[in-house]
């Protein structure tokens, strides 16, 4: 080749590169505008906050530094490093698939209690007169900032799956938290209407602007049936936290038992109140021992609901832990505790 | 050294040894031992109130092995070395009332005095009067001078109260005779008067019995005659009163009151006490002779309150007083009955009653026990008026036993109270806080609400100084502004400001939680201050009742009865 050919290739080559370079312009003001448009269309754009957005390759949308204006904690300074959209996708309109990763989550528990605005007389009865068993359900917040945890900095990474046809919904979700552990947990959930599935949605939208979420969840979960359950807990500094706040609080002494942990009286507490609704007093005792062990030692624990096993949510009564229990001892769960160290 | 100096010797030996001791005897009273003999087997003690038992008049009991200790010779012996001690110890005393015992058997009462030189006599009467005198200077707060007579042995006679008495002693031109005279005139032209005097010897210088006495003014003009009876130098008009004075005092311009010793009852401890008044005539500014039966007013003195709990004891006092009354005003159709702790100063008994509609002096007396007045028909006997009679000491006993009973109830409502709470309740209870509180958690409160929280905190102090201390348990607190009240390490109940620990204190205190400003402590004895286990010495200790027992009341309802 000439060198004048290879000129006119060399500003040939020029030409491409400004023109991708425009396209990729052209695309990423595409990206934003779709980003934009799906918040819009959710309803959720003032409720969301972030400096860049990508449509990526690999993912169907990327957002980074991203920042949310919870309805019920609009002032709460919060962080998403990096939320990642991997697969979207709609059946008959209807959102069928969502995968995603939020990673680098973070938002002090300290600042959300002062931002709840109680009284400071309240704040200061509830922590005086904090019930270490119910206070988890009643006062989760204040049962964390108790067990030490009082940052989140976690990677959360979430599945959805619907099929309108089948009427089954499945949710999947992992949360790492230095303090809070490692959760894993996945759900299946059968008689899911289009209508209660919108609820989902609704109660998810509600959670960032105004809307009654509890109200949605429980539409939500109206005549639903629990297929499967499984919940994989690995503790960092929760349990030992909580442990340690018990043992000041029952006045625990150097060298003696700790009170957090149940004792023969209290292992035979909790096989009293699993079996009031279950008879399977020695599945029940084995349930009991093994949260004890759990408790004593604290690592890894897993809940696994027996394959084939559905439970209609309709015939559950009591209070939320009632409920919860069971919930799971109908499912027939399995309680096993890993030991992650040797 | 002959045999008295070896006795002498050895009293005084034992005496010193044994000067330290305070026993509690079956008297009740705390007792000082002020001498000992092991060999005459005498011991000599002095009541003791308050724990103080040196004072003007002292309660002297002897208690010797032998009666034999009490007679004349024995008695004036061991008098004498007592003397000694109470010369040295206790100088202040002037006068003594012995009561002795052998075998525990009350068998000798009499009384000494220092002017006498510790010489025992029989008899406890001039030292009750002394007594009496005494009380009424003490609890009235008054300044009172003794008169003495001036001629012959020291006497016993009214303690004056300047300040109240509007009385001035008139003597004749030669000094021989002299009266006591009541009237509200200046003193200065009093000490220009004097007195004429017919129908007495004047042998005792104050007129005592008949006489006719002439008062001259400043002028030498006659200002009154007092012509009838005389008691120590005070007209009496037509009554022969023949008593022993206590007190001379008065209740404002228009009442003059003169108190005298009826009689004294050693067993019951009571002194019975009357008074004589002179009232001022407004028209002619003359005092009236001094005069009591009208209606006759009787006070039987004792601190024994419990006598008139018992109805067949005040009837009995009644009666004694209702023969008072046929002895020294035989004619009198009323009595005023008082039992007071105080022999003088009483609304309605010496001083004039209050104004009943004056609410805010109608506030129940302390000092009186018991009121009632009787009357009764020429030739009829006494009888109570019912609607006059105030029992205070059953109501005070009832409201005492009332509250008792009360303080019983509140103490077992604690204790089952305490029977139900946790180990964090009874330590509340036992700092008398409304709960104990957890460290963790309120260092979590005052993180939220950004401002120190008022904590009760269980603690174990490892270290401490004069103005901080720091804990191990249940974490590491610095506590600061101890200022001496954790002077040592251990399990305390600490209570103050609570607030989380600066990133500057946490570096120079060795990662410290929290800082606890500190306003007040209480110090364990046992490990994690298990004493709040004793549920009973817990309640004992809150209500001051060390010997309070669950479950039974210490009453019987019918006993609580009004």
């Amino acid at each position: 080749m000439t060198k004048s050919m290879w000129i006119a290739l060399f500003i040939l080559m020029l030409l491409f590169a400004a023109c991708g370079v425009f396209i990729v312009f052209l695309q990423k003001d595409e990206d934003q505008k779709s980003i934009r448009y799906f918040l819009a269309a959710h309803k959720i754009s003032n409720a969301l906050s972030y400096q860049e957005a990508a449509l990526s390759v690999s993912d169907a949308a990327v957002l980074k530094n991203v920042s949310l204006k919870l309805h019920v904690l609009p002032e709460l300074n919060n962080k998403i490093g990096r939320f990642s959209i991997h697969r979207y996708k709609e059946t008959s309109h209807i959102p069928s698939f969502v995968s995603f990763t939020a990673k680098g989550v973070s938002f002090s528990l300290i600042e959300a209690a002062q931002k709840l605005k109680e009284p400071e007389e309240n704040i200061i009865d509830i922590l005086a007169d904090f019930d270490p068993a119910t206070g988890i359900l009643s006062h989760p917040l204040y049962a964390l900032l108790l067990a030490g945890c009082d940052r989140i900095s976690a990677d959360v990474s979430g599945e959805y799956a619907y099929l309108p046809d089948k009427k089954r919904m499945t949710l999947k979700t992992k949360i790492s938290d230095q303090c809070l552990g490692i959760w894993d947990a996945e759900i299946s959930l059968g008689n899911i209407s289009n209508a209660q599935q919108g609820q989902f949605v609704l109660a998810l939208q509600h959670f960032l602007r105004k809307g009654d979420t509890f109200k949605n969840l429980q539409n939500f979960l109206k005549n639903a049936t629990v297929t499967n359950f499984s919940l994989t807990y690995t503790d960092t500094e929760l349990v030992k936290g909580y442990k340690r706040y018990i043992d000041t609080l029952y006045l625990r002494l150097p060298g003696t038992a700790s009170p957090a942990v149940p004792d023969t009286n209290g292992i035979q507490k909790i096989v009293s109140y699993l079996s009031l609704s279950n008879a399977h007093r020695q599945r029940n005792t084995d349930v009991a021992q093994t949260l004890t062990r759990f408790i004593k030692e604290p690592q890894t624990i897993r809940f696994q609901s027996k394959k084939g096993k559905q439970v209609s949510l309709n015939v559950l009564g009591g209070t939320f832990l009632r409920q919860l229990t069971d919930l799971l001892l109908r499912l027939d769960t399995s309680v096993a505790v890993e030991n992650t160290t040797p | 050294m002959n045999s008295f100096f070896k006795t002498f010797f050895l009293f005084f030996w034992l005496t010193a040894a044994a000067g330290a001791q305070s026993p509690e005897i079956q008297t009740g009273h705390e007792m000082k031992r002020v001498a000992f003999s092991a060999k005459s087997g005498v011991e000599v003690f002095a009541e003791a109130s308050n724990g103080e038992w040196c004072q003007d008049i002292l309660g002297l009991k002897i208690f010797a092995s032998d009666e034999s200790t009490f007679g004349e010779k024995s008695l004036g012996n061991l008098m004498s070395k007592v003397g000694l001690v109470l010369n040295g110890e206790c100088p202040a005393a002037t006068h003594a009332i012995i009561d002795g015992y052998s075998l525990n058997t009350l068998v000798f009462q009499g009384s000494a005095s220092a002017a006498d030189k510790w010489k025992p006599e029989k008899g406890t009467l001039k030292v009750k009067i002394r007594q009496l005198q005494s009380a009424a200077t003490q609890k009235d707060g008054l300044s009172l001078t003794e008169s003495k007579n001036t001629a012959g042995k020291q006497k016993i006679v009214a303690r004056i109260d300047p300040q109240t008495a509007l009385e001035y002693r008139i003597y004749s031109k030669d000094n021989a005779c002299s009266i006591f005279y009541t009237t509200d005139k200046p003193a200065e032209k009093l000490q220009k008067w004097f007195i004429g005097v017919g129908g007495n010897s004047c042998a005792e210088n104050l007129i005592y019995g008949r006489a006719e006495v002439s008062v001259f003014n400043e002028k030498g003009h006659l200002e009154t005659t007092l012509d009838g009876y005389f008691t120590e130098g005070r007209f009496t008009g037509k009554k022969n009163l023949n008593v022993v004075l206590l007190n001379r005092y008065g209740a404002g311009r228009n009442q003059q009151i003169l108190s005298y010793l009826i009689d004294s009852d050693p067993d019951l401890k009571i002194n019975y006490v009357s008074y004589l008044k002179s009232r001022r005539n407004s028209k002619t500014g003359f005092y009236s002779p001094w005069a009591g039966c009208s209606p006759f007013t009787i006070a039987a003195v004792t601190e024994n309150e419990e006598l008139f709990l018992e109805t067949s004891v005040t009837n009995n006092i009644l009666r004694t007083a209702q023969s008072f009354a046929d002895i020294f005003c035989p004619n009198t159709m009323q009595i005023n009955f008082f039992a007071t702790t105080v022999p003088q100063g009483i609304p309605g008994m010496d001083f004039p009653a209050y104004d009943k509609n004056d609410a805010s002096q109608s506030q129940e007396d302390s000092r009186l026990i018991y009121a009632a007045a009787l009357q009764r028909e020429p030739g009829k006997k006494w009888k109570i008026v019912s609607d006059k009679t105030q029992n205070l000491a059953k109501l005070r006993e009832n409201t005492r036993r009332s509250e008792e009973l009360r303080e019983h109830q509140l103490m077992m409502l604690d204790y089952n109270e305490l029977t139900k709470s946790d180990y964090l309740g009874r330590l509340a209870y036992m700092i008398g806080a409304d709960r104990m509180d957890n460290l963790p958690a309120m260092l979590i409160a005052t993180t939220v609400i950004e401002k120190p929280v008022r904590v009760n905190l269980l603690v174990n102090i490892v270290s401490s100084s004069m103005d901080y201390a720091r804990t191990d348990w249940p974490e590491a607190l610095l506590i600061t502004q101890t200022s001496g009240l954790l002077s040592r390490s251990g399990w305390h109940i600490v209570s103050g400001n609570l607030r989380r620990a600066t990133e500057k204190e946490k570096k120079k205190n060795k990662a410290v939680a929290g800082t606890l400003e500190l306003s007040a402590a209480v110090a364990c004895e046992l490990e994690a201050c298990g004493e709040a286990s004793d549920l009973i010495s817990l309640i004992r200790r809150r209500h001051e009742k060390p010997n309070w027992m669950p479950y039974h009341a210490p009453f019987r309802q019918t006993e609580n009865e009004p």
